[in-house]
């Protein structure tokens, strides 16, 4: 309706404006008329004065011109001529004034014509007066009669012509008075208009102004209603209303989006109180709406606005009977939107025709969209709710004075509390915390705290309704405005009962159990002891946590088991496992045995972030270990006493110390002997095997050689094999190195080789080898040639008192055990044993053991670590102590030493080296030192090594070894003074230290050995390289003086060639005439070498280098001499 | 080599003691003293001393280690070299004898023609 007027309005104003516009425009053509006829009426003014000026100049002409007549001055003729011309320019300028009026242009004429006349006459006469007088002019102006006429007619023209001026004058007046008049009637008539329209575009201005302001305040009550509201359904009931009453619709209903249906259902419909109950309403409420159907479907699928103003005529419009009936004649709808999703439609209907104008449809389709934005707000809100309530965890909303604002339903149920309840007060007073007071205070100073901006976390306990506790890990957390000011407090509770309940069960599990267990930081810093532990000492955690673990209760008894905990310690930091047993005090004083051991912890890069300390008390079983120990001490005791005496009393018989005893009897005695040997066997193999399979021996590992292992095992049963004439051969063609229990690995092949020997047949061979096994084992074979084996039978073999044939016991005197004790003893070094074989061809019995890398070769290290030119004693030893006696007497006499343990290794030495002299002990691991004093004598190269021989045998075998330089028998234990003569001796038999002279000038070779001889050093000499290398293999000398330019081969040959021998590694003093470059010195080189030149260095410098050289071994002069002196007494 | 003049025998079994002394006797050319106990022992030493001592260790009142003792205090660097011939013979209990100074340790029971051997191996081995 309004809408309506206001067009109406519109249009009126418009045609007022129309008319306005004309009336202006007709007042500007009547105005612009009213000045032309002013224009006419100036320029009539002006024609008339002009006329006037001619007349008056004219006059002024003839009066100036009689007074020059009459008296010639030149004055009166200027202002003649001055009027004349400006009588001249008035004619002009009136001409131009009158040209357009035909009326005026023939007088004007006829004026001009007279005018200029008259003006010739004036001026020819005033030439005749200047020129002849005043006599001629009177006579010339009496003579023309005309000029006075002539001036009469211009002056009539003139006038005529003002006449008809004036005449036109009178009419402009006129026609100007008549103009004015018109204008004023105009220019009232169009203010009269104005002022109308004015008025009414107030009014129009006015009425629109009021409509966009409902249109605004509609729009903005409806936002207004959506942000405030909390319930959308109250929300959009209230929109509903609003709209409705603002723009006079009967009914508006709202139509949401069902996401399983995919089709819109009504949501609300709101309806003037006559449309109550009406089939109508009715419809909207039951229906629902597809895609495309009706009003709603037509505005989901275009997603616009649509406006039906007669619904009769609308053909997608099924409800049209109902709506009829009920009087609906008009309709329309919008969409509801969010984002560019489609919610729902809010239809509106009406009883009169609503035409809508686009305005208001892109009002109705804003308001959609705020619907729209209310609806997915508050789905999300409901989803954050939803989540806020149902979370596991319990969350609320503090104030920063620490009131509750809100606490989800899961804090609710915890403690039965009813949000009415504690909602707007104190969160400490709420039945969360009222139960326990010091957790009162505890959330008062949290709040206070995060109130000032920090993150508080705590454990606390809160009552449940049915009177449990539950734990909770509690924070506090700050929520910052935009100022960085605290506006609000979130408290977060998770339930940590469960963990707290693990917690208190790991805690009693790891309190109260028996072993003692702690947790280290990786540099010794204890965090955390077990009560066990705590209470053996009598301390409280407090004592031990945040100290080094060795400064603690524990280990303060003792500062060397404290170094032992602190280098346990460093070694678990880098990953290790370390165990180890130590005796500590009880609180009472009391020693305990404990087993020991420090784990470390690492994380997944490997790296250790953790070490557990774990102590078991093992007193028990220390105490268990000594009795048994001490069991079988007494057993073996208390059965060996009288065993004593028997077999004592039978040897004493066989021997034949108690006299001579028939012989039968001394057979009888033999058996019995030999029985009683048995059952001592018999009591040391059960008590040997009930100790390793108590796991009660030690194994003292060490790494051996395999080769060792086999040579001291066939060394021990050479005379058994020889007594029954078995081959004993040992294979090593394969070899290597295991770590284990020398004697315990010997004790087993002993015990495999020797039933492989009682077993094999006369004449037979009994093979040991040791062969590479799987996984980095090695495999010791011993292969028999005797009746073999049924397979059926090989597992009974390992087992105790298992002999396959009893008969064989007796025959073969075993005890039954040994393969049993074997077989443990290789279990112990995590070994394998077996047995391969066939029944008549012979057996393999084998055993494995693991692998280690290869010895480092000792005897090399020590060789290297001398300098090359020093010449040490080699010292062959196998028993540490007196090894350790003799090297520290040959040290006090000066020299450097190298030790051998066995042949073996003296041999390798012997490889490299070229000892001083030999300190030899004769009964050696693998064998007799005699043999190595045999093969000595053999070489060439060794035979004049001095050797003194330290034994405990006597020196009865001296003479049969017949070594050359064999000085002395040192009997052991050795007198000391002996040992000093016999190192003496050999000093004095290694003699002068001999150099080897290569030189081909004999002159040259002369100094040399003069002046050498001379220092106490005896010369050998060859002239050319042929000669040297025989000379040097031969003698090995201890130094090499080489000229270079020599008969072949040329010093670089010999240098060559020595390099490859085995002692090649000599002190060499290149002394030749040739200047060496860098390239050819390194080349020239063999052990310590000085490149001297002939030219430039002196004989004295190369003896000078010689005594440096062979430091030690060249005596100061006096003692050379002593020696000397001695040697020949 | 030092050489063996005289041997103290100790022990409390006789027979023992009586076999050890043939032994000795028949086989070397060493005097032989002999003691029953410990205090005995003690009592023998405080006269000539024996260049060996052939030394039981379970004994009644005084075992052989404490004998040792005794006798070091006693004698000082002069004690004589003492050789344990026992049936207590776990490689823990020979170390012991070893810690104490024993020059060796012979195992019961012995093969007594073969005794003279074992004690001058024993003191060989020593030095």
């Amino acid at each position: 309706m309004k809408s309506f007027k206001t067009t109406t309005l519109t249009v009126l104003v418009g045609a007022l404006l129309l008319v306005l516009a004309v009336g202006i425009y007709m007042g500007a053509r009547r105005f612009s008329a009213q000045v032309n006829s002013r224009i006419w009426v100036v320029h009539t003014y002006q024609v008339l004065r002009k006329l006037d000026s001619l007349l008056f100049d004219l006059k002024s002409v003839e009066v100036s011109q009689r007074d020059f007549i009459l008296f010639g001055d030149d004055d009166s003729l200027k202002t003649c001529d001055l009027f004349a011309k400006e009588s001249e320019n008035q004619i002009k300028q009136i001409s131009e004034l009158v040209q357009d009026d035909p009326s005026q242009t023939g007088k004007l004429a006829t004026l001009k014509n007279n005018v200029s006349k008259m003006l010739a006459m004036v001026r020819s006469t005033n030439e005749v007066r200047r020129t002849q007088g005043l006599e001629a002019a009177k006579t010339l102006l009496e003579s023309d009669t005309g000029s006075g006429s002539k001036a009469n007619s211009v002056e009539s023209i003139a006038k005529e012509m003002s006449s008809v001026e004036q005449l036109l004058l009178q009419q402009r007046l006129e026609q100007l008075n008549k103009n004015t008049a018109k204008t004023e009637q105009h220019i009232n008539f169009v203010n009269a208009l104005f002022m109308i329209s004015l008025v009414l575009s107030i009014w129009i201005y006015s009425a629109s102004r009021e409509k966009a302001q409902k249109s605004l305040a509609l729009q903005h009550s409806i936002s207004r209603l959506l942000n405030e509201s909390e319930d959308l359904y109250q929300a959009i009931n209230e929109i509903e209303k609003l709209v409705v009453a603002h723009g006079s619709w009967s009914c508006a209903a709202t139509w949401l989006l069902n996401d399983n249906e995919n089709a819109l259902r009504c949501f609300d419909v709101f309806n003037e109180p006559w449309l109550k109950e009406s089939a109508f309403v009715e419809e909207i409420k039951s229906r629902k709406f597809i895609k495309g159907e009706g009003l709603p479907g037509s505005v989901w699928e275009k997603q616009e606005a649509i406006s039906i103003v007669n619904l009769a005529k609308a053909n997608n419009f099924p409800r049209m009977p109902l709506a009829k009936a009920c009087g609906i004649t008009s309709g329309f709808a919008f969409p509801i939107i969010s984002e560019k999703n489609f919610l729902g439609v809010v239809e509106l209907f009406a009883d009169s025709k609503h035409n809508l104008d686009q305005n208001t449809i892109s009002t109705f389709e804003s308001i959609g969209r705020e619907i729209g934005r209310l609806i997915e707000r508050q789905r999300t809100q409901m989803r954050f709710r939803a989540i806020f309530n149902q979370t596991f965890g319990f969350i609320g909303f503090l104030d920063v004075e620490g009131n509750l604002l809100d606490a989800n339903e899961s804090a609710l149920k915890l403690s039965g509390v009813e949000f009415a309840d504690v909602v707007h007060k104190p969160f400490w007073e709420s039945p969360w915390w009222t139960h326990d007071p010091v957790q009162q205070e505890r959330l008062k100073d949290a709040i206070r705290r995060a109130a000032a901006g920090e993150f508080m976390r705590f454990e606390a306990n809160h009552p449940a309704p049915d009177g449990t506790t539950t734990f909770v890990d509690f924070s506090l957390k700050p929520v910052f405005d935009s100022d960085g000011q605290v506006k609000y407090l979130i408290p977060e509770g998770r339930d940590i009962s469960e963990r707290k309940e693990a917690e208190t069960r790991f805690r009693a599990i790891f309190d109260q159990t028996y072993g003692f267990i702690g947790l280290l930081r990786p540099d010794g810093i204890v965090l955390d002891y077990n009560q066990s532990a705590l209470n053996f000492a009598g301390a409280k955690l407090e004592d031990v946590v945040f100290k080094p673990i060795w400064e603690t209760v524990w280990w303060a008894h003792d500062p060397a088991l404290q170094e032992t905990v602190k280098q346990a310690v460093e070694k678990a930091a880098n990953g290790e496992f370390v165990r180890f047993e130590t005796i500590n005090p009880s609180a009472s004083g009391e020693m305990f045995d404990f087993d020991v051991s420090i784990k470390p912890v690492k994380d997944h890069s490997g790296k250790v972030i953790l070490l557990i300390p774990e102590a078991r008390n093992i007193t028990q079983t220390k105490e268990a270990e000594r009795r048994v120990s001490e069991f079988y001490s007494t057993v073996s005791h208390e059965l060996r006493t009288p065993l004593t005496s028997i077999r004592g009393s039978l040897g004493l018989m066989e021997g034949g110390l108690t006299g001579v005893i028939p012989e039968k009897t001394l057979k009888m005695v033999k058996i019995a002997r030999s029985e009683c040997d048995r059952l001592i066997r018999l009591i040391n193999d059960i008590l040997d095997l009930q100790k390793i399979e108590a796991g009660m021996i030690e194994l003292k590992r060490s790494d051996v050689e395999t080769d060792q292992l086999v040579e001291r095992t066939v060394e021990g049963l050479k005379g058994m094999a020889q007594t029954l004439n078995i081959n004993l051969i040992a294979d090593k063609r394969t070899s290597g190195v295991v770590n284990c229990d020398q004697d315990r690995i010997i004790q087993v092949l002993t015990n495999l080789v020797s039933n492989a020997i009682k077993f094999s047949p006369a004449d037979a061979d009994v093979v040991i080898s040791v062969e590479q096994g799987a996984d980095n084992s090695l495999k010791f074979c011993v292969r028999d040639n005797g009746p073999g084996i049924p397979p059926a039978q090989a597992h009974k073999l390992f087992a105790r008192f298992q002999q396959l044939d009893q008969s064989d016991s007796r025959q073969k005197g075993g005890t039954g055990l040994g393969l049993a004790i074997t077989k443990a003893i290789v279990e112990e070094h995590n070994g394998q044993i077996g047995v391969d074989s066939e029944l008549g061809k012979g057996a393999t019995f084998w055993f494995s053991l693991p692998s280690v890398s290869q010895l480092p070769k000792q005897p090399d290290d020590q060789v290297h670590q001398l300098a090359s030119h020093i010449r040490p004693a080699l010292l062959i030893e196998d028993d540490d102590s007196i090894a350790e006696v003799l090297k520290a007497h040959l040290q006090h006499d000066g020299f450097e030493v190298v030790r051998a343990c066995n042949l073996k290794e003296a041999e390798s030495l012997l490889q490299r080296y070229v000892p001083l002299f030999i300190l030899l002990d004769l009964t050696l691991p693998d064998g007799d030192g005699l043999d190595l004093l045999t093969d000595l004598s053999n070489d060439n190269l060794r035979q004049h090594i001095p050797v003194v021989i330290v034994t405990g045998r006597d020196a009865d075998g001296a003479v049969s070894c017949g070594h050359p330089a064999l000085i002395d028998w040192v009997e052991k234990p050795f007198n000391e003074e002996k040992l000093h003569d016999a190192f003496h001796a050999a000093r004095s038999k290694i003699g002068p230290a001999r150099v080897l002279i290569v030189e081909d000038d004999l002159a040259a070779r002369e100094i040399l050995t003069q002046q050498l001889n001379s220092l106490g050093v005896s010369c050998l000499e060859a002239t050319n390289g042929a000669e040297a290398i025989k000379v040097f293999r031969d003698s090995n000398p201890d130094l090499i003086i080489l000229d270079l330019l020599i008969p072949a081969p040329d010093g670089f040959a010999v240098v060559d060639i020595l390099k490859a021998e085995p002692n090649g590694h000599k002190p060499l003093i290149v002394y030749s005439a040739l200047d060496l470059n860098n390239d050819q010195k390194r080349l020239l080189k063999l052990g310590l070498t000085a490149h001297l030149t002939k030219s430039i260095n002196s004989i004295d410098q190369v003896i000078g280098t010689v005594r440096e050289f062979l430091d030690g071994l060249v005596p100061p002069s006096d003692a050379a001499n002593g020696e000397r002196e001695e040697e020949e007494v | 080599m030092r050489k063996i003049n005289s041997v103290l025998i100790v022990d409390d079994d006789d027979n023992i003691r009586l076999i050890a002394q043939m032994s000795l006797e028949g086989l070397t050319t060493w005097r032989i003293q002999e003691a029953r106990s410990g205090k005995e022992a003690l009592s023998c030493l405080e006269g000539e001393l024996p260049d060996v001592i052939l030394l039981d260790v379970m004994m009644p009142d005084m075992t052989g280690m404490d004998l040792l003792g005794h006798a070091r205090a006693l004698l000082g660097d002069n004690l004589p070299l003492v050789i344990f011939m026992t049936a207590k013979v776990q490689t823990s209990e020979i170390e012991k004898y070893r810690s104490l100074g024993a020059a060796g340790v012979i195992m019961k029971p012995f093969d007594p023609m073969k005794l003279p051997e074992q004690i001058e191996e024993a003191i060989a081995h020593f030095s």
